[in-house]
């Protein structure tokens, strides 16, 4: 009798360490299964996101990019045809310094009507088109060229054929429409400069 | 006689005492049993204490297809296997502790082989080949049918049936005509 007690007490005993253990067991297969439906959930997020992400990219490429795009610069009734991507990137750069990244500027070339879209600059005399950089009170000789400000008006016709006028003087560059400036560094000015000339 | 299947449905649902008579019923000839294999008395009963603890913990693995017996037997063998697997057979007794356990044995030994010629039938049977052995105790001993051993041995019934006609010609040889007339 004294054995059967003894025998029960320890299968008794041995059995909530078998329950402890498997509760043990069945938490962490829990915690398991969370964490990979967590990690899995985090992929397909990651995932869209990702896409989400990929494309945003792809609009900042359309923004920066800028083949076959072209600035033309009059100046003194010369005309300078500016087509390097580089170029165009550098000065899109600047006006959406004021524009807060509203300028775009496609580099879907396809869809792309000839002098639809670009960043020209001319002369006043040939602002009919759609951009133009016109130096304002320029000096009647090189000398007073030199020393006095020269103004520049750049005009902007986007893909979307709306109008945008910037006024270049200095280094300063004011959107005629809103009203903003902003000051440009002086190797902005010089490259736009260079870039005009 | 369902051999434990009704106590234990009783203690499942509630009835702590039903357990108690499992014990009682089913202990004791498991420990007898599992020695067959492990050949230790202590190894036995723990490894039997084992299969009741699995038995408590696991409630729905017993699905009562089978009776709690044959379910028991099989846990108790495959446990027994493990074991002679896993550690090698020293023989943990303490010499203090050997007339108790022989004792103890004996008692074991008693409740199972409810047939005086049986006691001989027992010593014979240690010198067969274990799984032959097993077949014996558990049709003739634990007075299994031929099914619920080839469950428990996980064999088909024709292999326990080749088994015992095996068991049977070398217990001719080992006690004589007494040995095939016990069977």
């Amino acid at each position: 009798m004294n054995n059967f007690e003894e025998h029960k007490a320890e299968i008794f005993r041995r059995a909530e360490k078998l329950a402890a253990s498997r509760r043990k067991s069945r938490r962490v297969a829990a915690l398991l299964v969370t964490c990979i439906c967590f990690a899995v959930c985090l992929c397909v997020v990651s995932a869209f996101y990702g896409k989400g992400l990929s494309i945003k990219n792809t609009i900042d490429c359309k923004v920066y990019s800028s083949s076959g795009m072209r600035i033309t610069a009059l100046v003194d009734g010369d005309s300078v045809i500016i087509d390097n991507s580089d170029d165009i990137k550098f000065v899109a750069n600047i006006l959406e310094k004021l524009t807060d990244g509203s300028t775009q500027i496609s580099s879907d070339t396809s869809d792309l009507n000839p002098g639809d879209k670009g960043i020209s600059a001319q002369l006043p005399s040939t602002s009919g088109s759609y951009g133009a950089v016109v130096p304002i009170g320029g000096a009647e000789n090189e000398a007073e060229e030199d020393a006095a400000s020269q103004k520049y008006t750049i005009e902007y016709t986007d893909e979307n054929g709306e109008y945008f006028s910037y006024t270049l003087e200095d280094n300063r560059l004011t959107d005629n429409e809103r009203g903003t400036k902003v000051y440009l560094t002086d190797s902005e000015i010089e490259e736009l400069l260079n870039l005009f000339d | 006689m369902d051999n434990g299947a009704s106590s234990y449905r009783r203690y499942l649902d509630g009835d702590q005492t039903a357990f108690d008579d499992i014990i009682k019923e089913l202990f004791d000839p498991l420990v007898f049993f599992i020695e067959r294999y492990v050949g230790d008395h202590h190894s036995a009963e723990d490894i039997a204490m084992d299969v009741f603890a699995y038995l408590i913990a696991y409630p729905r693995k017993y699905n009562f297809k089978c009776s709690l017996k044959t379910y028991l037997f099989m846990l108790g063998k495959s446990r027994a296997l493990n074991f002679l697997k896993h550690n090698r057979i020293i023989s943990q007794t303490a010499i203090d502790e050997c007339g108790e356990i022989a004792d103890r044995v004996h008692d074991v030994e008693a409740v199972v082989i409810k047939r005086d010629e049986y006691i001989k039938l027992n010593q014979a049977l240690k010198t067969l080949p274990s799984e032959m052995g097993a077949a014996v105790h558990l049709v003739y001993f634990e007075e299994m049918t031929y099914a619920e051993a080839a469950r428990v041995l996980k064999m088909s019934v024709k292999q326990i049936d080749n088994l015992l006609y095996g068991a049977k010609s070398r217990l001719r040889d080992l006690l004589g005509r007494e040995g095939e007339v016990l069977l």
